[in-house]
């Protein structure tokens, strides 16, 4: 799976779940999700669960933070290295 | 009776039997036996001690791993030591405020130790220059430690713990509990509830909140009732963890705030309660923010089908300024909703229930129950004069576990220890002895039971270019969809910001989330001029969100709007 198709997938999730009324294309690959207030620690942990999920791989409890999970590509990044093994 | 004394009583009553089991993720729990669990702790007593930890020294613990603060907290008691906990932070990276939090927390408190994760040690490995700082331990550092069991029990007129409240200078207040006001909190909840020894907790609310410290580990681990903790990450990530834990430790009482409850209704999906059952449950409690009937509607509705009692949901009112709950829905009742002309309720402060005909504005108002047997509320005018059945005023307290004081300020003990009345700050009205609670005295906004004062927000918003200094209202507005409150932040901007307003909005959300480590729910700004303080120059949070909730203020510009 491409960065492009996880970026796509987590716009979708982010628009539907978090952020609703969004338009997935309105976010950008660098808006800020945390520290521009758009996701709190709650929905950062959802998102995080739908990742594990979606995607069959696992997140340590320091993982949540804005160094993986700050922008649509940081997950995509964070998503396709834990993939990669 | 110490909590010390209560320890070894316990010890020699339940060495052998259940006392705290830790449940992982997927709801598996490890138990152990109160010596094993006092042992764990002594562990920690004994470690802690080699940093110089003594009777009567306040420690100050910042930890998110709920084995490790259990074990922590309980190894301070054990040493005779005073614990104060802070909350970590949930996302990394996150709330830069906090180390000055805790620096502020450490200096007033003149604490002796300060246990922080690693990731927050600070350069040259002390804090204010006087206290020891450590990270978590190394597990060959645990194990070396003596494991014995060696209860220092402190005199029963000092200090039991300590529990930080927000506050209104941007630094939270620090709550001395005395080792008899937390016996007699214990007592009243454990007589209220009937708690026996049969009785088990299922926690997930964190130890820094007196949800957790003081309704379950306090409570159980000195009436020796099984408690099983639940990280809280854990249960955002898997609410069905909660209710397996329930199922699998035959758990008859278990604490939330109301926002848990939507959460686990609406994200629980059905084939993951695969042979569940609620049916034992006793006691599921609403508590440390508002207690919407709707979401206990929804919650009973979803588990109905795994035997889920609707007399088992349970409101409560409590805060840290009386260590724990006050008043309890009654064990054989449930919860009681009046549904009252809400004209009269906010312009008259009269609670008056209108038939089901009515056809102007109403509100749906809970019960909190009934106050404890040595626990008496009132209703009190501004004068501090009693208010009857009905008449909406300040919920004064009279209870033998009111806190001794704020610790350094005097301003506001007084201000809150009035006579024979812990006065809460909280509105309501009594009927039948049942008290209802309305909302607060001064705006205090509540976000998943967290409670942030306004003037946590001043220092970051005079920071921001193109806002006027100190022109701003903060409030919490109820979400039922999310079973909480959202933060809202209306500001006045200069009459030439220099900068496109959008810009000045994103600036505010990053700085909330990244100094104080919340979100924004919405963020306005308007002209200068608009948000018109008092006559002695101090801002009308409750006014303003009034005037904003009913569309009544015009905004230059809005984001984050929840239609």
């Amino acid at each position: 799976m491409s960065i492009d198709e996880i970026k796509g997938k987590v716009r979708e999730y982010l628009a539907a779940q978090i952020l609703p009324g969004e338009d997935p294309s309105a976010l950008s690959d660098d808006r800020p999700l945390i520290t521009g207030g758009l996701m709190d620690s709650i929905t950062s942990v959802s998102l995080i669960t739908f990742l594990e999920e979606a995607y069959g791989v696992s997140f340590e409890a320091h993982e949540i933070g804005i160094d993986y999970l700050d922008s649509v590509a940081d997950i995509a990044r964070t998503v396709a290295d834990k993939m990669k093994g | 009776m110490t909590i010390q004394q209560a320890f070894n009583a316990t010890l020699e009553r339940r060495a052998g039997l259940p006392a705290v089991g830790f449940a992982d993720i997927h709801g598996n729990i490890e138990w152990l036996t109160t010596t094993e669990f006092h042992r764990e702790s002594a562990v920690k007593a004994a470690w802690l001690s080699g940093f110089g930890l003594e009777r009567g020294d306040v420690a100050v613990l910042v930890a998110a791993d709920p084995r490790f603060a259990a074990t922590c907290v309980c190894g301070i008691l054990q040493a005779g030591a005073v614990p104060l906990l802070v909350a970590p932070p949930a996302i990394q990276g996150v709330n830069s405020n906090l180390e000055a939090v805790v620096r502020n927390v450490v200096e007033r408190t003149r604490a002796k130790l300060v246990l922080l994760p690693p990731e927050m040690k600070p350069e040259g490995g002390t804090y204010g220059g006087t206290v020891p700082v450590m990270g978590m331990p190394a597990d060959a550092d645990v194990a070396e430690a003596a494991p014995e069991i060696s209860i220092v029990v402190p005199d029963p007129s000092t200090t039991a713990a300590l529990q930080l409240t927000s506050g209104t200078t941007g630094f939270p207040r620090i709550c001395v509990w005395r080792h008899e006001q937390v016996r007699a909190a214990v007592d009243g909840m454990a007589s209220l509830m009937g708690l026996t020894e049969e009785d088990v907790h299922a926690n997930w609310t964190p130890l820094y909140h007196d949800m957790g410290l003081v309704n379950n580990f306090m409570l159980c681990l000195t009436r020796g009732i099984p408690l099983v903790l639940i990280d809280p990450l854990d249960f955002i990530r898997r609410p069905v963890v909660w209710l397996k834990v329930i199922h699998d430790a035959k758990a008859t009482m278990t604490w939330a705030p109301n926002f848990g409850y939507a959460v686990a209704a609406q994200r629980i999906r059905e084939e993951e309660t695969a042979g569940l059952r609620l049916d034992h449950v006793r006691g599921m409690w609403n508590a440390g923010e508002k207690v919407h009937a709707a979401t206990f509607e929804q919650f009973h509705q979803r588990f109905e089908p795994l035997g889920l009692r609707w007399k088992s949901l349970k409101a409560n009112f409590g805060c840290a300024e009386n260590v724990g709950g006050a008043t309890f829905t009654a064990m054989d009742e449930g919860i009681v909703v009046e549904r009252v002309d809400s004209k009269t309720l906010f312009e008259q402060r009269v609670a008056r229930v209108v038939p089901d005909d009515f056809d102007g504005p109403t509100t749906r108002v809970v019960s909190t129950g009934q106050g404890h047997p040595a626990l008496t509320p009132h209703i009190l005018d501004e004068d501090g004069t009693v208010l009857p059945d009905g008449s909406v005023g300040e919920v004064g307290l009279e209870s033998p576990s009111r806190l001794v004081e704020f610790m350094g300020q005097p301003d506001e003990t007084a201000n809150t220890i009035r006579g024979k009345y812990l006065v809460t700050g909280d509105m309501g009205y009594l009927r039948g002895g049942e008290l209802f609670w309305t909302g607060r005295k001064r705006e205090r906004i509540n976000l998943a039971g967290v409670k942030h004062d306004p003037s946590d927000f001043e220092t970051l918003l005079n920071d921001v270019a193109g806002l006027r200094k100190g022109c701003f209202v903060a409030f919490g507005v109820e979400d039922p969809s999310i079973g909480t409150q959202r933060l809202c932040l209306v500001c006045e901007t200069l009459d030439d910001p220099g900068r496109p307003l959008a810009e000045i909005c994103a600036e505010i959300r990053r700085g909330v989330a990244t100094r104080l480590g919340i979100t924004a729910g919405e963020v306005a700004l308007v002209e200068k001029g608009l948000l018109t303080k008092t006559s002695s120059g101090k801002r009308r949070h409750v006014h303003f969100r009034e005037r904003y909730v009913n569309g009544e203020i015009d905004c230059l510009h809005r984001d984050g709007v929840r239609e």
